[in-house]
């Protein structure tokens, strides 16, 4: 986007509830000052970020309340994941890691502004629509703006290879479909995983037969609450290995991240809960690196194997009929669905050890009687 | 009865020659204000020659040239 789309402002924005608004309420500056530089200073970018109660809480009260606290606000899994890696023995080493944190991995915040408004900071901003206000923001510009390297891919078919996601290909559902308004604004404080959220979406809200006491089909009375519904329905999706990041020369951050594959494999669930009492799931590999932060401190990620590198997914890639849920032994004692020891490198072992399938967990062949 | 109307219909023009016309009223915060802030954002014209200014005084920060990979 050119810098004048960017913040050009449709004048029917003016019309609406917000552009009642005056521009210096929200956005500071001085609209009286025909000298554009000087109007500017002290001009308020994004209004909603950090806090969003000045700018939306006199009307949207509810919402802004917790807004703040939520996932895209805060990306609270993200501070609880690099801290239980993190040295904390050494403070010197931990306020080394915090910092190289708050400047990489914190750029990737959302607000109220940049979901509703513009596109994201992280993909450098710019009105969605001329400033007029989007309660349902287009998830081609809004949210693969940050998801565009995994999961928008995979529900979009964008991986050479692979189908879209059956919800978007047959039912043309969108993002917000299944990620709604509640979802999105719920408060976060304190989850160490964004799977933990009660407001997240579960298929058996549009699907509850598939979990009831009678499912319509066998594979699903068999399987009922064995297997985690993306182990049967979903194919492959996009993993990352190594990210490194630092800055260069000129003061800019930058990361390098190593391959990526696209893969499907089960694992064992290691966090059973009362919604999620699988025992396998599938899982992903994030580009988790020990040597992540090295740039700026060695040994940073010291406690590095308290959590798995191969964590819980859900691909967006849901599919009715996939390779492993053809035929019964698609999936039973076929190893090469599974994570096993030899998928895994020699310095993850440890950190996998709970998700790794052993030999004897891997379901047995199904005897066909004809 | 009568004599009350004109009186009371003044009155009414009076608030709202108030209401339209002081410019602390919601009405007039809107478009009709004179911001320079509305001015330039709604005129692409001048927009896209502020922008060639901006960007010659604070060219674009661009991104490192050593971030390789999907991000």
């Amino acid at each position: 986007m050119e810098l004048y789309e960017k913040v050009y402002v449709n004048p029917s924005f003016l019309k609406t509830a917000h552009g009642e608004i005056r521009c210096e309420t929200c956005h500071n500056g001085n609209p009286k000052d025909p000298d554009w530089q000087t109007a500017h200073t002290g001009i308020v970018r994004d209004p909603t970020f950090p806090e969003a109660n000045k700018a939306c809480g006199e009307c949207h009260e509810d919402i802004a309340a917790t807004a703040t606290s939520s996932l895209h606000y805060t990306l609270a899994p993200f501070s609880s994941i690099i801290k239980k890696r993190a040295n904390k023995k050494d403070k010197e080493v931990f306020k080394k890691v915090c910092l190289a944190k708050d400047k990489h991995c914190n750029a990737c915040h959302s607000s109220c502004g940049q979901c509703h408004v513009s596109r994201p900071n992280y993909a450098k901003g710019g009105f969605l629509a001329g400033h007029l206000f989007q309660k349902k923001p287009c998830m081609d510009t809004t949210c693969s703006s940050c998801h565009s390297g995994r999961v928008y891919g995979e529900f979009t078919g964008l991986n050479d290879g692979y189908p879209a996601d059956v919800h978007y290909e047959k039912k043309e559902m969108t993002c917000m479909d299944c990620h709604t308004g509640e979802e999105m604004h719920a408060d976060a404080s304190g989850l160490s995983s964004r799977f933990d959220l009660p407001e997240r979406p579960v298929c058996k809200k549009c699907h509850p037969n598939v979990l009831s006491e009678k499912p319509e089909t066998r594979s699903h009375s068999i399987h009922r609450e064995k297997v985690a519904c993306q182990v049967c329905h979903a194919v492959a999706n996009k993993n990352c290995f190594g990210c490194h990041v630092g800055t260069d020369k000129k003061g800019l951050p930058f990361y390098k991240s190593g391959e990526t594959k696209m893969l499907f494999k089960i694992g064992l669930n290691i966090n059973k809960t009362n919604e999620r009492p699988y025992n396998y799931v599938v899982l992903r590999h994030p580009p988790a690196d020990p040597g992540l932060f090295d740039f700026y401190v060695k040994n940073g990620l010291a406690d590095f194997d308290k959590l798995p590198t191969w964590k819980l997914d859900t691909p967006h890639s849901i599919q009715r009929i996939t390779p492993q849920n053809k035929t019964c032994n698609n999936c039973h004692d076929n190893a090469s669905l599974f994570l096993q020891k030899q998928d895994v490198t020699s310095w993850e072992l440890n950190a996998n050890a709970g998700v790794i399938v052993p030999d004897n967990k891997i379901p047995e062949p199904v005897k066909i009687v004809n | 009865m009568k004599k009350f109307v004109l009186p009371a219909t003044i009155l009414i023009l009076i608030f709202l020659s108030f209401i339209t016309l002081n410019p602390e009223t919601s009405i007039a915060k809107g478009i009709g204000s004179s911001s320079q802030c509305v001015n330039c954002h709604t005129n692409v014209s001048k927009l896209i020659r502020l922008s060639w200014e901006i960007e010659k005084i604070k060219p674009k920060p661009g991104k490192s040239a050593e971030t390789s990979g999907e991000g």
